[in-house]
């Protein structure tokens, strides 16, 4: 009789009710963030403009008013003139200002991919840790980077004809160093431990085979796109890089979120979630895969970028809480926000040279880590 | 040694609780049957009749509601190693609660679970209401057959409600929201399990005692049919130990769900259980009612304890004296 009032509240609200302040708090900031660090890196370059101009250039409204644009930009140009086509849309040409269009053309995509990364590496970064209950896994720590950049070497140094499939080739190497790892650390079940170990292992051979394939580049300009690759950077990407990430993470991160569940319910420990009914193995697998697809993506457009999937999980547990829907929304936002500024300060602290991201976030994650280390005992356990 | 034989001895056992039982009754549970009795037919469609607290007459009848857990001549192991347990043939009966007793390294754990179908025995089978539990697909275990396992931990910042929401994951599919039938799932586990005052606060915050409370309403908002309990009491200072057995006790009572709880206090396992299964090196040693199985031998040859066995109107009391050297 109670549950007649009771439940129909709950009922209502329930589908929203884990949507707190504190995650609300997190995706504003994260945000602000993002869009700060965003015109900081739009306004510089060999063309300087000051943080004014380039803000009225990224809300240009030629290029908000004529959706064609903003198609060609993310879908293509012959694709997205298809589909403004299909659409009923003008397909005219638009002629737009110079600093619109170096705002536009050239610099917007390092900020969208830098985006695209983050999310896709925290996201990663957060699923690892739920499937092997372990905050300090990470597709870094679990050889998927390994496995990726090494993929990504061979076929920049090797085979030459791949470059068009990066993404695929990335999440190709992360998988098959995934499931070394996996099939490593098998023993009739897995345990965190031993994955994390396993990862270590395939992480150094991998590690060394790519050090290898230096001595096996032709011409130094290769070695050092080569290197760009393996210590994670934004510098010189496209719309390329962006249409190249965009489907793979429309498809990864709502299957995370989907999957949240699942996480949730893998984090009371294995003979908990067997005796709910789940197919621990299983879906394990299906998330790992789900996590690796996501690390692959962000490889293959930045390189390995590392400590974001460690990292960002983690200081978003802090805030919001371990229930994975909220934490999977929150690092969806919080890691662009720290991708975006990071590249801000690759850009910025030894201008006009510029640094990978990858060595700022370092920077940034050793530290971080340390500061955990001293704080809490427990750490490690999830 | 059959399960009439139980039976007998089990209607003189319900005589004696019938009053305390009734009292219950008449307090928190007066609303409850009829609706939970209704969904719990709606769960499986075998059950023909759902017997409420409200008649203590009909508790005998209590089971038919639930179906019994039957161990024949297993043999279960880890790996290639020699059997840890070996039994011919043992019996959890419908609708009671029996307890797993023996010292430790006894097998008590390992029996338990192969009875989740966690392990699959060397020969044998476990069956679940005729079925041979490794024949059940996993879902549709879980929806029978909870367990409490001791190993749990969850994260520290997940509240007791979202905890007991979890019972429900076997209940609703890949992409199926929580259905009202959900919520009243859980709110009844909750107040079953009298942590409603504690729904909002972490886990992480609490006792081990109302720890050991929250995770027990997760594994009641899974409404199964027959609840395994590894060592539940363990830990848990003696307020939280009553509190843990009450519940589970009156979920029996209430809906004759067929419980086997492994317990390491002898004397709590003869007052708590209505049969129970001692072990010793793996092997069942004796199993029956606690009057029957508790006596000064069982407890030399079991537990290598000299101890007094004294019989009174709440089953047999246990008091130890000294240790026994092998």
């Amino acid at each position: 009789m109670a549950g007649e009032t009771r439940t129909r509240v709950p009922e209502v609200e329930s589908r929203f009710e884990w949507f707190d302040a504190s995650l609300v708090t997190v995706m504003v900031a994260s945000t602000a963030v993002v869009v700060a660090s965003g015109l900081v890196q739009v306004s510089f370059g060999a063309f300087t403009m000051s943080v004014g101009t380039a803000w009225s250039a990224v809300f240009d409204p030629l290029v908000w008013t004529n959706p064609q644009v903003l198609l060609r930009l993310f879908l293509g140009e012959g694709f997205g003139n298809a589909v403004a086509s299909g659409l009923g849309l003008s397909t005219a040409t638009v002629d737009l200002p110079k600093e619109t269009l170096i705002v536009w053309q050239i610099r917007m995509p390092r900020v969208l991919v830098g985006v695209l990364v983050g999310a896709n590496l925290a996201v990663s970064g957060a699923v690892f840790q739920a499937v092997t209950r372990n905050e300090l896994a990470s597709p870094f720590i679990l050889g998927v980077s390994a496995g990726a950049g090494l993929a990504i070497l061979l076929s920049l140094i090797v085979f030459t004809g791949l470059a068009a499939f990066l993404p695929l080739v990335a999440a190709g190497g992360g998988a098959v160093a995934f499931v070394l790892v996996y099939a490593i650390a098998w023993k009739g079940g897995t345990n965190p431990v031993r994955l994390i170990l396993a990862g270590v292992i395939v992480s150094t051979v991998f590690g060394s085979l790519q050090t290898a394939l230096f001595f096996f580049a032709d011409d130094l300009g290769v070695v050092q796109s080569a290197i760009a690759w393996t210590t994670g950077s934004l510098t010189g990407v496209d719309w390329e890089q962006v249409r190249m990430a965009l489907p793979w993470t429309f498809i990864a991160v709502p299957l995370t979120l989907v999957g949240a569940r699942q996480l949730n319910v893998l984090l009371l420990g294995e003979r908990t979630a067997r005796s709910l009914g789940m197919s621990v193995e299983r879906v394990r697998f299906a998330l790992s895969a789900v996590a690796v697809l996501a690390a692959g993506t962000a490889i293959a457009v930045a390189g390995i970028v590392g400590f974001v999937g460690l990292i960002v999980p983690h200081m978003v547990r802090q805030l919001v809480g371990s229930d994975y829907k909220r934490l999977v929304v929150a690092c969806v936002f919080a890691g662009p926000a720290l991708v975006t500024l990071a590249d801000v300060g690759a850009r910025l602290a030894l201008s006009p040279a510029q640094l990978p991201v990858g060595i700022v976030t370092g920077l940034i994650g050793g530290p971080y880590f340390l500061y955990l280390m001293r704080k809490q005992d427990g750490l490690g356990d999830l | 040694m059959t399960r009439d034989d139980t039976h007998g001895t089990d209607g003189t056992d319900t005589g004696t609780d019938a009053p305390a039982d009734a009292a219950r009754g008449d307090g928190g549970a007066a609303v409850e049957p009829v609706e939970p009795a209704a969904d719990h037919t709606g769960n499986d469609g075998s059950r023909v009749s759902e017997t409420g607290p409200v008649d203590p007459a009909t508790t005998s009848d209590a089971p038919e509601d639930s179906p019994p857990l039957s161990i024949s001549d297993v043999a279960l192991s880890y790996g290639d190693g020699d059997p840890v347990v070996e039994a011919d043939r043992l019996e959890v009966p419908a609708g009671e609660i029996t307890a797993l007793i023996g010292p430790n390294g006894s097998g008590k754990s390992t029996l338990l679970k192969s009875m989740n179908a966690e392990l699959s025995p060397d020969r044998g089978a476990v069956t679940f209401d005729g079925r041979d539990v490794e024949e059940y697909d996993t879902t549709e275990l879980a929806r029978r057959l909870g367990l409490l396992s001791q190993d749990h931990a969850a994260p520290g910042s997940t509240t007791v409600r979202e905890l007991a929401t979890h019972g429900r994951y076997p209940h609703r599919g890949f992409f199926d929201g929580m259905s009202e039938e959900d919520y009243r799932a859980v709110d009844r586990a909750i107040e079953r399990v009298g942590v409603g005052h504690l729904a909002d606060r972490p886990v992480g915050d609490l006792s081990g005692g109302q720890g050991q409370l929250a995770w027990l309403a997760m594994v009641l908002a899974q409404e199964t049919d027959a609840l395994l309990l590894d060592e539940p009491t363990t830990f848990l200072d003696l307020h939280h130990q009553l509190r843990v057995l009450d519940a589970v006790r009156e979920l029996n009572e209430d809906y004759g769900v067929t419980v086997c709880v492994v317990l390491h206090d002898i004397g709590q396992a003869a007052r708590f259980a209505d049969n129970l299964i001692a072990l010793k090196d793996g092997e069942p040693y004796e199993w029956g009612p606690p009057d029957e199985v508790i006596n000064e031998q069982l407890l030399r040859d079991v537990f290598g304890v000299e101890a007094e066995v004294g019989f009174g109107p709440n089953g047999p009391s246990v008091t130890p004296r000294r240790a026994i050297d092998e």
